[in-house]
């Protein structure tokens, strides 16, 4: 059995309206600012119109925003630490696949007597902001 | 520009003169009907865009899960048929909870019936994956249940999400809008946590075993009970045990059950028992801090501290508690460095513990609880 999906397209509609809204907005406060001898009722009507259209634009964009800032996952980077039993040789790579802490890599290349052992992984995370 | 002159005799000039009333009297009317006769409506068609939105990004998540566990199953488990069923039958595996009407000998039961769930499902993985050896086995049942909760998660909220629009219940709507946020943090874990158990990464949980592994290292181990191992080390002149599920595959192993082994074969002469696990912190403590206390330490369904409980009580002996702090997300997603580097402060805090309330000579447990994945001993 398909099993429903939640509607999808909100977020096109409200980009629409608050498009036509903008242009009415942009449209009445220029009525009101450039019309000569406008009488002033009708004057603080057109503000109004033009105040409330460009609230609602306002809004909108500011709905959409806060659903963006969930932000889509990434991955981070994940880091082996490799150090010698014997000597002082220590290097850090990049996590593949197969990598465990403890796990024995042969022996060390500086001091080559050391086993080569995995002894930390770990990853940094994304950076503060 | 349109034209509007306003001419005081006819019509359509008294009309707009008294305009400024009739906008008044409009939107009065406009706003009592809105905000007392629509309000809530608009409020509610609003949360649930929130909602959709939500759900969408859950739905998203939920698929790229079962996508990484299709893909990883069929690298390392090399099945001979596709694999996308059987997993889908997993996906919507269920556990009925014993009845607690007579609570009497419930957590036996509910041992029992973990067990066979645990049973059922690396056999599931075992026979969808037959490539894979034991350890990849169980990183492979671990990221299994990772896609299982994502896909939970999606259809609960699914479920109350269209329960509210059906009913038009704002109550319904307005608690998974508030709660929503929380929810899609803890599934983009969950979503972390299935990429570190394909390719075999300790998560944040692992700090127990990394620091009982540090402590057992180059000393002979064996197994005990159900994929625990041990191993005894030298601390400050006392005998420490110290053990932890068997790595590095995905495993949490059955320490209550361990303990009460070693205590058993020591016949009760054990001074104390110090248990390491990852805790989760408050918002505004930093992750990797260092805490100690008294009890068991450790999470789950409660079976196991209850064994280890039930032993210590038995035997009068003390059980103390070494924490590592953590976000719930930092738990279950690849371990950080932070939580990494905690682990040396963990074993000084050990032995300050084991200098303070213990004499030389005494026997020690040191279990190292939690998720061993990428932690080998």
């Amino acid at each position: 059995m398909s099993q429903p999906k939640p509607r999808s397209g909100s977020s096109l509609v409200i980009t629409i309206v608050a498009a036509v809204m903008a242009v009415v907005g942009l449209y009445t406060i220029g009525l009101a600012l450039n019309t000569p001898e406008l009488d002033p009722t009708l004057q603080i009507l057109y503000i109004t119109i033009a105040v409330l259209a460009f609230a609602f634009v306002f809004l909108s964009f500011t709905r959409m925003r806060r659903g963006i800032r969930i932000g889509a996952y990434t991955p981070p980077k994940v880091l082996s630490v490799v150090k010698c039993g014997q000597c002082s040789f220590k290097q850090i790579k990049n996590f593949s696949l197969g990598d465990f802490v403890f796990k024995t890599l042969g022996k060390c290349t500086q001091c080559t007597t050391g086993d080569l052992s995995i002894n930390g992984i770990y990853t940094e995370g994304p950076p503060k902001k | 520009m349109l034209p509007v002159i306003l001419h005081e005799n006819d019509i359509f000039g008294s009309l707009l003169g008294n305009l400024g009333t009739i906008s008044q009297l409009l939107f009065t009317v406009l706003f009592i009907a809105l905000f007392f006769g629509f309000g809530q409506k608009l409020q509610m068609r609003q949360f649930l865009w929130d909602i959709d939105k939500g759900l969408r990004k859950l739905d998203m998540f939920r698929n790229s899960a079962k996508d990484l566990t299709l893909k990883t199953v069929k690298e390392i488990g090399k099945p001979s048929t596709d694999p996308g069923p059987q997993i889908n039958v997993l996906m919507e595996q269920f556990l009925i909870s014993p009845v607690d009407m007579d609570p009497a000998g419930i957590v036996g039961k509910i041992d029992h019936l973990l067990d066979v769930r645990d049973a059922k499902f690396k056999e599931d993985v075992r026979r969808i994956a037959p490539g894979a050896d034991s350890s990849q086995v169980m990183n492979l049942e671990n990221l299994v249940e990772a896609s299982w909760a994502l896909n939970t998660i999606y259809r609960i909220i699914r479920h109350f999400y269209l329960m509210g629009k059906k009913t038009n219940s704002i109550f319904i709507i307005i608690q998974l809008q508030a709660l929503l946020p929380l929810i899609i943090q803890e599934a983009e874990a969950y979503l972390g946590a299935a990429k570190a158990f394909a390719e075999g990464q300790p998560i944040g949980d692992g700090i127990g075993p990394l620091v009982a592994s540090r402590l057992m290292k180059d000393k002979e181990k064996r197994k005990v009970e159900k994929d625990v191992v041990v191993a005894e080390t030298m601390m400050e002149d006392r005998r420490v045990i110290a053990l932890k599920a068997e790595g590095p595959g995905g495993n949490v192993g059955k320490p209550g059950d361990a303990i009460k082994t070693i205590i058993e074969e020591n016949i009760g002469k054990v001074s104390m028992v110090v248990m390491v696990d990852a805790a989760v912190k408050f918002e505004g403590e930093n992750s990797g801090e260092v805490s100690e206390g008294i009890g068991a330490a450790i999470g789950g369904i409660g079976t196991e501290r209850y064994k280890i409980e039930q032993e210590a009580t038995l035997h009068k002996i003390p059980v103390y508690a070494v924490i590592v702090k953590e976000s719930l997300q930092e738990a279950i997603t690849p371990m950080k460095k932070e939580i990494m580097e905690a682990g040396e402060k963990v074993i000084e805090r050990i032995k300050s513990l084991i200098l303070e309330r213990s004499k030389p000579g005494d026997t020690i447990i040191v279990a190292g609880i939690g998720n061993t994945i990428g932690i080998g001993q």
